[in-house]
Formats: structure tokens, sequence, C-alpha cells
């Protein structure tokens, strides 16, 4: 028997699952979710074994809660979102159904899900990784990063970050609001805030131009920048030049 | 502004006026000389005739022909040359017309220099005219088809804005009545009439024409009905339109990409129930309308400007109306609201403002 979540926030999408779904009894429904928040919250409790998920949902999008999933499940996606910006995902999800879709064509996902599933159990590991790792480089919402703070979800705007720091695999995301923990590298983050707000100053640090008060020179070729928040954060020899350019 | 009709007919007018003076002039000139009635109408018609032979040859010659920048001076020595020739030929032909008076002979003999000069003038008046007539008719033109050209692009524009209609809502209708086609099939049935309805509603549009309000709002009715399905009992409506204001002219389809963004952020930017509010007054010779969605401040980055769908309703309210103030957006107490300001004196087809 195999668990299914259904996470999508129009009742009548969830209702055409579950009665595809009918045909195949060795699914069991446990849940039918209607946001991300619910969505999120159901896999961890039940560990389904196979989520089927919206893109396009309140509050967080569906790529943003997978973000969030510790260890996610096999994820057939049910949406009616542009197919190019899906393609991206078609080699590391099951499959993926673009709504309206047929009985014959759910039926095909369900059995390339169980042909997975039969055939490689340790291979799907890797697959989610990188499915998690394509969503973290979604173009879809450049302008915020999830967090997951213990078991709250909270969406900070990049415009708000005053500076990420470098912890071992995890990333520290420094707010007005506090500081949250990120499992995504530096790099990932250079990759996704915009170039022409925030500047790599240092191995470790990327930094938000706006929180910049002032550029000291300590000694020769040492430098520190002062925030607006007082944090004093030091400069590398290349995070200079960098920013000379910017602030020019 | 006003324009003179440059045409070939007026140009002959003009000249025609012209000649007419300098015959009356001619003639007067000689009859109070004491020249008999007769040889004064016989000189100054044969004159006129000469310089009306002449001008008919310059208008033929530039209806065609625009003389290059460079060969603009040549071209008047031309036209002196040409005067010359036509002084000359009434030189040697009107004493074979009138003959016997040798008062007139001794005349024509004495004014041969004046009457070149003349000559020469009034060639050389009708060649700059006909240059300069031509070329304005020539601009004219040009101006006149390019403003045909911009006239089509805006209607392209106009039409693209309008087909900004977003596919997602198309398939998720289709997606919501293939849910209902198994389950409620008389509920599926209303459903595509009403995307049907909808749709058509959409597509036969024709820009340039303000529809009432009435029609609008039924229009959103359906599109709101069809959401409303979708998103089953989150989603709430308020719709509040002033008795005054069904008659009201807007452009057809306004309404409709503010009010899917009230929805759209009202429903994906906030968990739980969503109510849109809609609003419309008649004031000042202006119909505003108001809508107005919940939103939270915390999670959407205060909407740069006026965000995508917001701006195409700018874009197309200058473009029918030539005022970029009609649309204002503000965002109070997590609540988003949109208003637009549709000028009720506006006259149709005006647009050369």
């Amino acid at each position: 028997m195999f668990r299914v979540i259904i996470i999508d926030d129009e009742p009548l999408a969830s209702q055409v699952i579950r009665e595809y779904l009918e045909a195949h009894p060795q699914f069991e429904v446990t849940q039918a979710c209607n946001d991300g928040f619910e969505g999120l919250k159901a896999i961890q409790q039940h560990h389904p074994d196979l989520v089927f998920l919206d893109i396009q949902m309140p509050k967080i999008n569906g790529f943003e809660m997978l973000e969030l999933v510790e260890d996610p499940p096999a994820i057939i996606f049910a949406t009616a979102f542009d197919e190019y910006a899906i393609r991206a995902f078609e080699h590391h999800a099951v499959d993926y159904l673009l709504k309206p879709f047929s009985q014959e064509r759910f039926d095909k996902a369900i059995h390339k899900f169980a042909q997975q599933h039969s055939a490689d159990n340790a291979g799907r590991g890797e697959k989610t990784k990188a499915l998690l790792e394509t969503a973290a480089q979604s173009p879809m919402q450049n302008d915020r990063i999830v967090i997951r703070d213990n078991n709250n979800i909270r969406i900070v705007l990049v415009d708000d970050i005053h500076y990420i720091e470098a912890a071992d695999d995890y990333a520290r995301i420094a707010t007005s609001n506090g500081i949250y923990l990120k499992n995504r590298t530096m790099q990932s983050f250079e990759q996704l805030l915009p170039a022409s707000g925030f500047i790599r100053i240092h191995r470790s640090y990327i930094v938000n131009i706006k929180e910049i008060t002032q550029l000291h020179q300590l000694e020769k070729e040492t430098y520190l920048v002062l925030l607006r928040s007082g944090k004093k954060l030091p400069v590398s020899r290349s995070g200079y030049s960098k920013l000379r350019v910017a602030l020019k | 502004m006003p324009t003179i009709p440059y045409s070939q007919l007026t140009l002959k007018l003009i000249t025609g006026i012209f000649i007419y003076l300098l015959l009356q002039l001619n003639f007067f000139t000689l009859l109070q000389m004491g020249f008999p009635f007769i040889t004064s109408l016989t000189d100054s018609l044969f004159n006129a005739g000469l310089l009306i032979l002449g001008n008919s040859a310059i208008m033929h010659t530039f209806r065609y022909y625009q003389p290059p920048a460079g060969k603009f001076w040549i071209t008047l020595v031309l036209a002196a040359v040409f005067a010359f020739l036509l002084a000359l030929a009434a030189h040697l032909l009107l004493p074979v017309i009138i003959r016997g008076d040798l008062a007139y002979t001794t005349l024509l003999n004495r004014t041969f220099g004046i009457r070149t000069g003349f000559a020469i003038l009034m060639v050389g008046m009708m060649v700059v005219l006909n240059i300069l007539w031509n070329l304005l008719n020539r601009q004219g033109e040009a101006a006149e088809r390019a403003q045909e050209t911009l006239a089509l692009a805006r209607e392209a524009e106009l039409f693209k804005l309008r087909q900004q209609l977003q596919p997602h809502f198309l398939f998720n209708s289709l997606n919501s009545i293939n849910a209902l086609v198994g389950s409620q099939p008389k509920e599926a049935r209303k459903m595509i009439e009403q995307l049907s309805t909808f749709l058509r509603a959409t597509i036969n549009r024709k820009d340039g024409e303000l529809v009432p309000l009435a029609e609008e709002m039924e229009q959103i009715n359906r599109y709101l009905e069809i959401e409303k399905l979708r998103f089953g009992h989150r989603l709430q409506t308020e719709i509040h339109i002033n008795e005054n204001c069904t008659e009201a002219a807007l452009p057809p389809l306004l309404l409709q990409p503010i009010v899917e963004n009230a929805i759209k952020f009202g429903l994906y930017d906030t968990i739980g129930e969503v109510t849109i509010r809609l609003s419309s007054n008649c004031q000042n010779g202006f119909l505003t309308i108001e809508v107005t969605n919940p939103f939270d401040p915390g999670t959407s980055p205060a909407r740069r400007g006026t965000g995508f769908g917001l701006s195409a309703v700018q874009r197309r309210l200058y473009l029918i109306f030539g005022r970029q103030d009609l649309l204002r957006s503000e965002a109070l107490n997590n609540h988003f609201t949109t208003t637009i300001n549709i000028p009720q004196h506006y006259v149709q087809g005006n647009n050369n403002r």
C-alpha cells in the first residue's frame, strides 16, 4: 500500500486526483492539503510514498515547499504551470502532469512511479537531492527566501537581508528580525541574489550594499565594512575591488 | 493645426490669380498711356497666354521631378533662360499681331528689358512655388502615412495588452471542469457555459469603443463566478456599483486585469478567506473604480511600482486618454487598493492631442 498526499490549493483539482486514484487501489490518500504549509506538515508527519504537488499556491509555492522538506518523497507535479518552466524538473520528479489531464495520462504517471519504486529505492535519494538543488535555483521567486525556523516557516524578503555568513554546510542569514539558518551554500546565494544589490565581500560573507555605512581601512590592504546595524564585517582583497566598483 | 490642401488644383488657382492680376496691370498701364482699348487688351492677353503656357510646362515638369539640393540654382538659371525665351517670343510675335501702330512698336522695343525682367520674375516665382508646393505635399503625405502607421501600431499594442489573459486561468478552469464532469455534470455544464461566454466576450471586443460599466461588470462577474468555483469558499467578493454609474463608459476589459491582479495577490499572498472589494462612483466627470484585496506586507515585497498587470493597464489608459495619472495604487493596513479614473467627457476618435 502506498500512502499519497495531495497538495493543491484548488479543491476541485485535488478531487480529480482522488477520483483518478480510485482506479489504483494500492494507493491510499492520506491527506489533501490546501497550501504549502499544510503540505510540509503533512509530509513530515506521515512520510508519504508519493506526493502530488501543485506549484502556484498561497504564500509559498511548490518549489519553495520542497526546499524545506528534509527527506522529500517521490514527487509528481500536477500543475497548469508553464511547461517550459517545469521541464527543468522533468528528470528529477517522477513525472509532471499538465492540467487538465486525463485518466490515461495519470495512469502513466502512476505506472512510472511504481516502476521506479521497485527498480531502485536507493537511487531515489539522489534524485530528490537533485530535485532540491533545481528547486533552489528556481527563478520563480527570487525576491525572497523561505526558511524553516524550528516549526515555523519564515519568508525573508531579499531586500531585508543585511548579510549572509557562511557556517559549515549552512548559511546564517542576518535580518532586522534576527538570524536564520538555511542549508544552502554561499555559492548558491551568490547566484540567487541580485548582483546589483549584493556583493560577496569575503569567502564567508555576502553583504547587502544598502546596509553598508562605511568602509574602513585597518591597515594597508585590510578593510572592514561597517553596517547600519553596527556590525563589522571583514573584506577580502578581491571583495574590496568589487566593493569599490559597486560603491562608485 | 489647419493645413493647406496641397493639391494641383489649388496650385493652379493660385498661379491663375497671379497671372490674372498681372494681366490687369498690363492692360490698365497701356490704357493709361493712351493706347487704344483693343491694342491694350491684345497685348495683355497675349502676355498672359504666354505665361499660362509657360506655367503649365513648369507644372508638368515639377509635378514628378524634385530638383536635388545641388541643382537648385541651375534650375533657377534654366528657368530664367526659359523666361527670356518667352519674352523674346512676345517681342517677335506681338508686332505681327498688332500691325501699323508705330507708337506701340516703339514702346515694345523700349520696354523689352522690363518685360524680360517681369517674365523672369514670374517664371522664377512659379518654379519656386511649384518646388515648395510639391515638397510640402509630399511631406504631408508622409506625415499622414506615419500617423496611420502609428495608429496601426497602437491598435496592435492594445490588442496585445488585452490578450495577456492568464493562460493559468484558462487551464485551471478547464481542470476544474474536468473535476466536475465526474461528480457534478450539471455544474460542469454551467461552468463550461460561463467560461465560453467569458472567452467569447474577451475575443469579440473591439478596441476604441467604450462600453457601459454595466456591460463590463457582467464580464467581471462571469470571471468571478469561475474563480469562486475554483477556489471554493476561500474567495468572497463585495461589489458595490453606484446606481448613477451603470451607464458610465470605460474601455472594454480594462477592469479585468485589475480584478485578476487583486485575486492573484489576495489568494496567493494570504491563507484563509479572502474578500475582494470593488466599488464605483461617478463624480466630476470621472468614473472612479476601486478594487481592494488583502495582502501581507511582511512577505510580499512592496510591489515594485504597480506590478506587471497594472502597468499594462496604465499603458492602455495612456494610449486611450493620453494621461499618465489615471491609475493609482496604494498599500494600507494589509490592504492593497487600486483606483482607476476614467474621464467621461472624452471625445472618441480625437487622438491628435
